[in-house]
């Protein structure tokens, strides 16, 4: 991201070039600029974007990449490159205002089902989209179980009455929000159960890598589908899969990304971390380990966070997760940046 | 019609009032609303007419009221818990994971808060499935913590939404029964009561809001309604407006203080329908 005196700048020479799989995103220059710039609602909420956005940015997106591929190319899963653009020009922003920027929200994410009605040769099909967290920002947490893109969740009532499926659980998920001054959200934490065979598809943001945590915070949850956890059947699926195959009787456990923190989780007010734990939306594990907070007691608060703070040195702009390090550990990734 | 009937608007400034006679004669007034005590706005407005008029029989009193209205917009809640089945603790606070305006809106949209704080959402071992069959017995031993939680907690209000509750409302009538007995006068409200259809958050959210407007407006209901047929009679019928425009009698309006909300609003919507009609506009 470049800014001239009357003009923005986006280029995106050296994304990857398109791929087989379904991410490829097909548009033009033109619906970067305007989509791009809807980020900077992060700044200035009242913003309107509309075509005059034309007359002040240019976008480049070189032809045969993710964000601009050759026909034919697989797109099913496109808005998963398009959502982690508006983070990389969050990040981008965060840079040139020394992180006082809100942040992006990796966390779409979704699961369907299909199957044959009992007795016929009916199909079922049920989609469930999901959201997750939004990293924590300058002026507030992240926002629990949010999506940008239209689409409500199912009620449980509404799943349970047309479909052969219980839902046992329909939560959010502890200490998926990403530590902070400002905490990112809470991803979903949802357990089903199914009462009849079913095909399984699933997809979501942030499967691999951890929600960045930005300005000192630290990182949010990924997404996890697990089939029959914590027995000996149990297997996961990956995080864009449609071959799940599943039982009557069998479980789903689900969660969805949390946000990234945002600032130091040292410097979070302790009397919220304590509300968080009494919330059950942090344990106490993660608000000794992260936040330094035991909560109830000041004393052993400001020793235990004396001494994380000590150990751990100053915080990085931008944290990517320690599932991010070891990547980059195993050579998987060449980082471009200095922020490991 | 042999009687006067009155009808009597409270916003939070202003009461007007409005009497028509059984021969058609009519009245209007306007007095202060008392916001501190706001059944002494309509009161005194009764009075004032009944200074004008003498000493005439009243049949019916209509009331529209923005009390509850302005708590809400101004979150004035008293304190409140809520019970939930087991595994569902989080429904308010996910609701259906909207949010509100197009692209960008999410980084800076922050949800609001929820009507009742995420501690004092109360869960309990039971199930219903979608058909009202019971698959899990309610748990005496859960329930039992919950009314202890609450009969200790200093929680003014109380609110029951137990998943599929409109297909079998028994779990929530027997949790509602544990909490009477322990609690007489604890205001409570069952979604099964409220709004029984499906889709747990909107019920829950619902039922939830009526039990926040339960102490302040259902109690001022209440009074309304006694001293208002203490000065008119006890043959006068007192009615609240509804949010959808009718009018229902004052002691099911201090039950379900959900239902009047909009009470004040819609019966300005109404009267201005009525007026467009007569100057001649033909869309009501």
């Amino acid at each position: 991201m470049t800014k001239s005196a009357d003009r923005l700048l986006f280029d995106f020479t050296g994304t990857e070039e398109q791929v087989h799989g379904s991410i490829n995103f097909p548009a033009d220059a033109r619906f970067y600029a305007r989509a791009l710039l809807s980020t900077f609602k992060a700044l200035q909420p009242e913003l309107l974007v509309n075509d005059g956005v034309l007359e002040v940015v240019e976008v480049r997106v070189p032809e045969g990449t993710v964000l601009n591929p050759r026909f034919p190319a697989a797109c099913s899963y496109r808005h998963y490159p398009l959502i982690r653009c508006f983070s990389v020009v969050l990040g981008a922003l965060a840079r040139a205002l020394g992180g006082r920027v809100p942040q992006g929200a990796d966390n779409m994410s979704g699961i369907s089902f299909s199957g044959t009605r009992a007795g016929t040769d009916q199909t079922w099909y049920l989609s469930m989209p999901l959201g997750g967290g939004s990293c924590g920002r300058p002026a507030a947490d992240g926002s629990d179980t949010v999506l940008m893109t239209p689409g409500r969740n199912v009620p449980s009532e509404y799943g349970e009455t047309f479909y052969p499926l219980r839902i046992r659980e329909f939560g959010l998920n502890p200490d998926s929000g990403g530590p902070g001054k400002h905490r990112g959200g809470l991803g979903y934490r949802i357990l089903i159960e199914f009462l009849a065979p079913a095909r399984v598809r699933v997809r979501t943001d942030r499967y691999y890598l951890e929600p960045t945590g930005v300005h000192g915070g630290m990182p949010g949850g990924t997404a996890e589908f697990i089939i029959n956890p914590g027995t000996a059947r149990e297997r996961a699926l990956p995080g864009k899969s449609d071959s799940g195959e599943v039982a009557a009787g069998d479980m789903l456990l689900v969660t969805s990304p949390g946000g990234g923190g945002w600032g130091d989780p040292l410097e979070r007010d302790a009397a919220l971390v304590a509300l968080d734990v009494e919330r059950g939306l942090v344990t106490t594990t993660a608000a000794l380990l992260h936040y330094g907070v035991v909560p109830g007691d000041d004393d052993a608060t400001a020793a235990q966070r004396r001494k994380l703070a000590g150990l751990r040195g100053p915080r990085p702009m931008f944290d990517r997760g320690e599932r991010y390090r070891e990547f980059v550990r195993r050579g998987v990734i060449q980082p471009r940046t200095s922020d490991l | 019609m042999s009687g006067w009937r009155l009808a009597i608007d409270s916003g939070g400034t202003f009461t007007d009032l409005v009497a028509v006679g059984p021969d058609g004669r009519e009245l209007a007034l306007k007095v202060p609303s008392v916001p501190a005590d706001p059944v002494m706005g309509p009161m005194n407005a009764i009075e004032a007419a009944l200074l004008e008029l003498g000493d005439v029989r009243v049949e019916d009193v209509a009331h529209g009221t923005t009390v509850g209205l302005n708590a809400l917009l101004q979150r004035r809640f008293p304190r409140v818990a809520l019970i939930v089945t087991r595994g569902f603790r989080n429904v308010l606070e996910i609701a259906r994971h909207t949010v509100p305006g197009q692209w960008g809106a999410i980084y800076s949209w922050v949800k609001p808060p929820r009507v009742v704080p995420l501690e004092w959402i109360i869960e309990i071992d039971e199930r219903v499935d979608a058909d009202g069959a019971v698959i899990e017995p309610l748990g005496a031993k859960s329930v039992a913590a919950a009314v202890e939680r609450i009969a200790t907690g200093q929680i003014e209000t109380a609110a029951i939404c137990l998943l599929h509750s409109y297909r079998n409302p028994r779990h929530e009538q027997a949790v509602a029964s544990a909490l009477r007995a322990r609690l007489p006068a604890m205001p409570l409200s069952l979604s099964s009561e409220i709004m029984p259809e499906f889709r747990e958050y909107e019920r829950m959210a619902t039922t939830a809001t009526n039990a926040v407007l339960t102490p302040l407006v259902g109690r001022y209901l209440a009074q309304f309604g006694a001293q208002a047929q203490a000065r008119l009679g006890s043959a006068t019928r007192v009615f609240v407006m509804r949010s959808a425009g009718g009018v229902v009698a004052v002691d099911e309006a201090a039950r379900q203080p959900l239902r009047t909300a909009l009470s004040g609003p819609a019966g300005g919507v109404l009267g201005m329908s009525r007026l467009a009609l007569e100057a001649g506009h033909r869309r009501p």
